[in-house]
């Protein structure tokens, strides 16, 4: 009944079995040790530890206000030290301070 | 892993490829792929022989699933990456399974196996390329006795039209 179709697919099969490839053991053998498994876990880990030490950096200065002093010496005249050169011959005469 | 499988395995191995190769339309390329998964499957114990079925019905079970799997992931990889290339690449390149059918009937066989639905095309190759039961074939394709008979009968009818479509023709 299906004398006609059965030679036809025996055929196909014995054109098809050629092209196989060889059986190797390895096709059996496991995959490496959770190496494919253990890069997106590496990746997850680092992604969550640059959001940690992101998250650990001081913060920004928001205003003026909180700036540090930048000069912290006590007020007093300017040019106080000058009040009595010991000398002054190397200093041309137009550039003489004439201190208040 | 059970030296038993690993025998039964090696003996199934070029029909399992005839059966991949079927799975993926001819494509050798791919019908490579589609076994070489299947067997990781068996290798890292995600899939297990459980003795409900003959081992051949089991294992052809396993690839058909695979092959499935791998259809999905293909048609998503050629949806973003195959239309950005074919804009590149205009020229064509023969299938693997092309270039080794140099038997003609071999190639009208297929040719025409290919224009069949293809619950039907699976059914008719379980049967008359497998040397699969109707029982089996219908545990390989998870469906009823019932609704693989019915592939079956009309498979053939259809495949013999064909067939005799292209012979008329030559």
């Amino acid at each position: 009944m299906n004398d006609d179709l059965k030679p036809l697919f025996e055929h196909l099969r014995e054109s098809e079995r050629p092209s196989a490839p060889a059986w190797h053991p390895r096709f059996l053998r496991a995959p490496g040790p959770e190496k494919a498994r253990l890069a997106p876990r590496l990746a997850f880990a680092a992604v969550l530890a640059c959001g940690a030490a992101f998250w650990m950096l001081p913060q920004k200065v928001q205003s003026v206000a909180d700036l540090p002093p930048l000069l912290d010496s006590e007020p007093r005249e300017l040019f106080a030290s000058l009040d009595a050169p010991s000398t002054d011959f190397l200093l041309p005469t137009h550039l003489t301070i004439h201190l208040p | 892993m059970d030296s038993a499988i690993a025998t039964s395995l090696e003996s199934l191995h070029p029909d399992a490829f005839g059966w991949s190769l079927h799975c993926c339309g001819g494509d050798a390329g791919r019908a490579e792929d589609v076994l070489q998964n299947a067997y990781l499957k068996v290798a890292a114990d995600r899939v297990r022989f459980d003795g409900r079925s003959a081992f051949k019905t089991w294992w052809f079970g396993v690839i058909r699933f695979t092959a499935l799997e791998e259809h999905r992931r293909a048609r998503f990889r050629e949806s973003l990456i195959g239309k950005l290339l074919a804009s590149f690449t205009e020229e064509h390149h023969p299938s693997p399974s092309r270039q080794i059918e140099r038997d003609e009937q071999a190639a009208r066989l297929r040719a025409a196996l290919e224009k069949l639905p293809a619950r039907q095309a699976e059914a008719l190759h379980l049967v008359f390329y497998q040397d699969l039961t109707l029982n089996e074939a219908a545990q390989v394709m998870r469906v009823t006795i019932g609704s693989v008979r019915q592939h079956y009968e009309r498979g053939k009818a259809r495949l013999r039209e064909l067939l005799q479509t292209s012979h008329d023709h030559e």
